[in-house]
């Protein structure tokens, strides 16, 4: 049977049905892991690039009833200063006042020691994995540096799994949204050469997953031609099996994107 | 300069005391002559006590003198000034010359008395305009006065110049000998990185010779260890220095009969200066020994070497109608007093840097200066109050003095980081610049590329030995521009040989012509003659009337454009001409620039077009679109928002880091672009970098020769690039003039690539 979830792409998000999933955010950071000068004017970059995305859908006639972060929503410094608390506060208003406090799940990413304090006060509580069930199918979130057993019990217990659902693979199936690697590739010919955010998606495990770029500055991510040096290690899927995913560029100009076949043709 | 006066003053003090015994003996009774120095480093005591018994002589810098003109105290003692001396005029041909122009406007508007303005150099041309500038379009005197000071200037190789590795060791070798045969030395190399490794490779390879008797001398090392070169070199106790540019200026530095130039010094005047070094007493030979570095060099050195025998002087050049400039001087006249607008636009038009200055110009500064801009929520306050009423203007804050005194000047402050490749210092870049460099990506520096690798604190590693293209654009260099009037004459020797080779003059016949016209001696005419034969047979001869055009496909297009204009001039020329080939085919281009010419590469190159299009008239506008979004215009933006005291490097006290300085232009050079087109400092950012680091007139004169038929256009197609264009290949410091939009780019890469994934579907059937 087709896989009939509707997933959309779009600028650095996903759009699956009326749920929104955006990538690491990292407030106050930029794209060389520094600290921003003006927080302020960063998170006018954010807010505005949030404003353009709900503009359009709601062109489109479509409402999100549900945003998910996956986490690394504010970048941890070890500390933090009050422009970025308040810039912080600022943002997590903002998604509320879109959707509403229960309907907005943030996943704990490797960098979020400094915000769960932030959302409590938000009466939210940071998620180590979120689980959805649309279409009679199993959709997980997590942010992509620890793998959550429980989130993928379906799999996991695999043999069980099988007994149970004889004749019936639709619960079989499972789908999942990673952050975390901010991936982006490089693309050059002889006098050119440019980095650009990219999605990547592919098979592992048998299970159908999809990773988002960073939701940050332009040109912040992870260069993929480095994926055999290291960061990858920090991943949950090995750097050999990412290779067999395929690379999506979005072009947001155009609303399109762009499919460039299987990563280890590119690099 | 504050080296300078400090030695003007020990200069002065002992003459006066000689002055003062003469007298005694003779039984003549003198009055003391009390002399003065404020520079930014008199203590408030030193100041006070000027103002208690006022100095006869009063020493000072362009800045200094500014703050004093707002003082009221000191302005007082300026009632009666009767001579103004400007020493080493020639060294004022920019924005802080501009300044004082203004500033002797101002004094001599105070004084009761016109004073007489003097003006002194030993190295200067056109003597008309520079008069014109040191006294404001007003009548003077010029006293051309031909220096009998003799001088002794040639042109040397060591050896081959086409080898490598081998003419390095006998450079050093060479100069050692020099060095050897004389008292004390002076190198002159061209940039700060260059000093430092004469320096090391001297006391590596002779460290017999050279142990603690070599110092480098540039404006990178800090003011104390200068200052201790310096009295070293009068104690005679060094054997030679190495410096860049930081010992040009007259300071006494003892006695020297040696200077060596390290490479061609890029201009007559300069040659002479640093020559002129060397003996400095009055009945001195200068003697003066050019090292030539490569084959463009040996014949920009021998035509540098003729000019300095014949003491030709190539024409300084002086900004006009800097508007950050007068924002400041604006600024600092309001706090003096309340003016009449007209008087004060009166007063500023009597400057020569000024004199053409337009009504609307002035008063879009003005405007700018009163608040009219809007940019109160950028934190940029009016300074000043004009009431249109009363024509009345004046300053406005009660702090006003205080943030004038504190943020004063025109020299922009730059900082600094470290390249480092292989665990050597490679040179160093702007932080700035750092800042747009993610790691893999490729740059320029001296010519060479290197790839980034990280960062660790004021340093910066890299990769050398890199092959791809630079993936951002450089357009920062430390190299100094070859002069237009140089650059001519080096053509017209180009034209002169030329012709001796198509009239088949015989090889003797050349060598001699050559010998003769450059002062040059057997090797060196050996030298010369083989490069052009080797150009002349290969290819053609580009000279003065003409521009040779040369395409050759080795792993990309390229194509060569032999224009030996000097690089100010080539500069404005390459990118007008890149960005209307550019706008053609939507791709970005490869450029390259040095003195002799530039060489584009790309996958499609419309020179044609693109030459039929840029006529002189049109050289402005496509220069203004092709710098709108570069780095380079927002660098020289930082520097007039600081300039006109838009950006305030001091703030009560508070020090701006140069970073800081650079995120507030940043800001508000988006915020001035949605304003206005015509705000003042864009439009005098604009100007600075189409002028004063290019330079628009000339090559708008070359385009007019090339349409008058002066110059002609000659195309050719070669296999190998010419011997000629090898060095503007291998070193002419190469940039990107990004064109191509960074997703039509993708899109193009996805179409290719899916191109050749359907090729490899149809092969596996």
């Amino acid at each position: 049977m087709k896989n009939n979830l509707k997933i959309t792409y779009l600028n650095d998000c996903i759009l699956i049905e009326d749920v929104l999933v955006i990538g690491d955010i990292h407030v106050g950071c930029n794209e060389y892991g520094e600290r921003v000068v003006f927080p302020g004017i960063q998170l006018e970059g954010i807010i505005n690039k949030l404003e353009e995305i709900f503009g359009y859908l709601k062109k489109q006639n479509k409402k999100i009833k549900k945003i998910i972060q996956l986490g690394d929503f504010k970048h941890d410094f070890g500390n933090i200063t009050d422009v970025e608390w308040r810039e912080t506060i600022k943002l997590i208003d903002y998604f509320i006042k879109k959707v509403g406090v229960k309907n907005l799940f943030i996943i704990k990413g490797n960098h979020d020691n400094v915000l769960e304090p932030i959302v409590r006060k938000k009466s939210i509580k940071l998620k180590e994995f979120y689980k959805l069930k649309r279409k009679n199918q199993d959709i997980c979130f997590m942010h992509g540096n620890k793998l959550f057993e429980q989130c993928l019990n379906v799999q996991t217990n695999k043999q069980t799994l099988r007994k149970n659902t004889m004749g019936n693979k639709q619960t079989n199936r499972q789908t999942i949204f990673l952050g975390h690697l901010h991936p982006a590739i490089t693309l050059s010919d002889k006098y050119k050469s440019e980095k650009y955010k990219c999605f990547l998606h592919g098979k592992w495990n048998g299970k159908e997953v999809y990773i988002l770029p960073s939701f940050s500055s332009s040109s912040f991510g992870y260069d993929l031609r480095d994926l055999d040096g290291g960061k990858e290690k920090f991943f949950i899927i090995p750097s050999k099996g990412l290779k067999n995913f395929e690379v999506i560029i979005y072009n947001n100009n155009e609303k399109k994107e762009y499919n460039f076949g299987k990563l280890k043709d590119l690099i | 300069m504050k080296a300078l006066n400090n030695d003007i003053y020990v200069n002065l003090i002992k003459p006066l005391e000689e002055i003062y015994s003469l007298a005694h003996i003779k039984g003549v009774k003198l009055q003391k002559i009390r002399v003065g120095l404020r520079t930014g480093d008199t203590s408030v005591n030193e100041k006070n006590k000027m103002l208690k018994n006022p100095p006869h002589i009063f020493i000072t810098t362009p800045e200094s003198l500014a703050i004093s003109l707002t003082t009221k105290k000191f302005i007082e003692h300026f009632y009666g000034v009767e001579f103004i001396i400007i020493d080493e005029i020639h060294s004022l041909g920019n924005k802080r010359g501009v300044y004082l122009s203004l500033s002797l406007e101002r004094l001599e508007e105070l004084s009761k008395i016109t004073p007489v303005r003097i003006g002194l150099s030993a190295t200067i041309a056109p003597l008309e305009e520079v008069a014109l500038f040191l006294t404001g379009n007003r009548d003077c005197i010029v006293a051309d006065v031909k220096t009998e000071k003799k001088s002794d200037i040639k042109v040397l190789t060591a050896g081959s110049l086409i080898d490598d590795l081998k003419s390095d060791s006998s450079l050093y070798s060479l100069m050692d000998k020099l060095i050897q045969e004389h008292k004390t030395t002076v190198i002159f190399t061209n940039t700060r990185s260059a000093t430092e490794r004469v320096v090391n490779h001297l006391k590596e390879r002779f460290p017999e010779n050279y142990f603690n008797n070599i110092e480098a001398h540039h404006s990178s090392l800090s003011k104390e260890h200068r200052f201790l070169v310096e009295d070293k070199l009068r104690k005679g106790e060094l054997k030679v220095v190495v410096s860049s540019t930081s010992l040009e200026l007259g300071i006494d530095i003892g006695y020297i009969d040696l200077v060596i130039l390290l490479g061609s010094p890029k201009s007559s005047a300069r040659a002479l200066q640093r020559i002129g070094r060397a003996g400095h007493k009055l009945h001195d030979v200068s003697v003066g020994r050019f090292i030539v570095l490569d084959r463009d060099d040996l014949v920009e050195c021998s035509i540098l070497a003729k000019e300095g025998i014949e003491r030709k002087i190539d024409n300084i050049y002086i900004p006009r109608n800097c508007l950050d400039v007068l924002s400041q001087q604006i600024y600092g006249m309001c706090i003096q007093r309340v003016w009449n607008i007209d008087e004060m636009f009166h007063l500023i038009k009597k400057s020569y840097c000024y004199k053409d200055l337009t009504k609307e110009d002035f008063m879009s500064v003005i405007s700018y200066l009163a608040g009219e801009y809007a940019l109160e929520h950028r934190n940029v306050y009016a300074k000043i109050w004009y009431d249109n009423k009363t024509k009345q203007v004046g300053k406005k804050g009660k702090l006003a003095r205080v943030i004038y005194l504190t943020n004063v000047g025109t020299i922009p402050e730059e900082s600094f980081v470290t390249v480092i490749s292989d665990d050597k210092k490679i040179g160093v870049i702007d932080e700035i610049f750092l800042e747009k460099m993610k790691q893999g990506d490729v740059f320029v520096l001296g010519g060479r590329k290197y790839q980034f690798l990280y960062t660790r604190g004021m340093k910066v590693y890299v990769k050398s030995g890199v092959k791809r293209n630079p993936t951002i654009p450089s357009w920062f260099s430390e190299q100094l521009p070859l002069s237009f009037d140089s650059a001519l004459e080096i053509g017209k020797f180009r034209k002169l040989i030329n012709e001796l080779f198509e009239k088949k003059k015989n090889k003797k016949g050349i060598k001699d012509f050559i010998k003769e016209y450059s002062y040059s001696d057997e090797e060196i005419a050996d030298q010369i003659y083989d490069y052009f034969y080797e150009q002349f047979y290969y290819a053609r001869i580009p000279h003065k009337s003409k521009i040779l055009i040369e395409s050759y496909k080795g792993e990309k297009n390229y194509i060569v454009v032999h224009s030996l204009y000097g690089r100010r001039v080539n500069d404005a020329l390459s990118r007008a001409l890149g960005y209307l080939m550019g706008q053609k085919v939507g791709r970005d281009i490869e450029i390259g620039i040095n003195d002799n010419g530039f060489y584009f590469s790309a996958e499609s190159l419309p020179i044609d077009e693109a030459l039929k299009k840029l006529r002189p008239e049109n050289l402005r506008e496509a220069l203004e679109e092709a710098i709108a979004k570069t780095e380079i215009l927002k660098r020289r933006f930082r520097h007039c928002a600081t300039r006109s005291l838009m950006i305030l490097r001091n703030y009560k006290g508070r020090v701006k880091t140069v970073g800081k300085q650079h995120m507030k232009s940043h800001f508000l050079l988006s915020a001035i672009n949605k304003i206005s087109k015509n705000f003042p400092i864009l439009k005098e950012a604009k100007r600075e970098v189409l002028e004063d680091l290019m330079d628009i007139k000339n090559a708008e004169l070359v385009l007019k020769w090339i349409n008058e038929g002066k110059i002609v256009l000659e195309k050719i197609t070669t296999k190998l690039p010419s011997p000629f264009s090898h060095n503007l290949v291998m070193q002419g410091y190469s940039d990107l003039l990004k064109i191509e939009d960074k997703m039509a780019f993708m899109k193009r890469m996805h179409e290719e690539i899916m191109k050749e994934i359907n090729k490899k579907k149809n092969q596996s059937y």
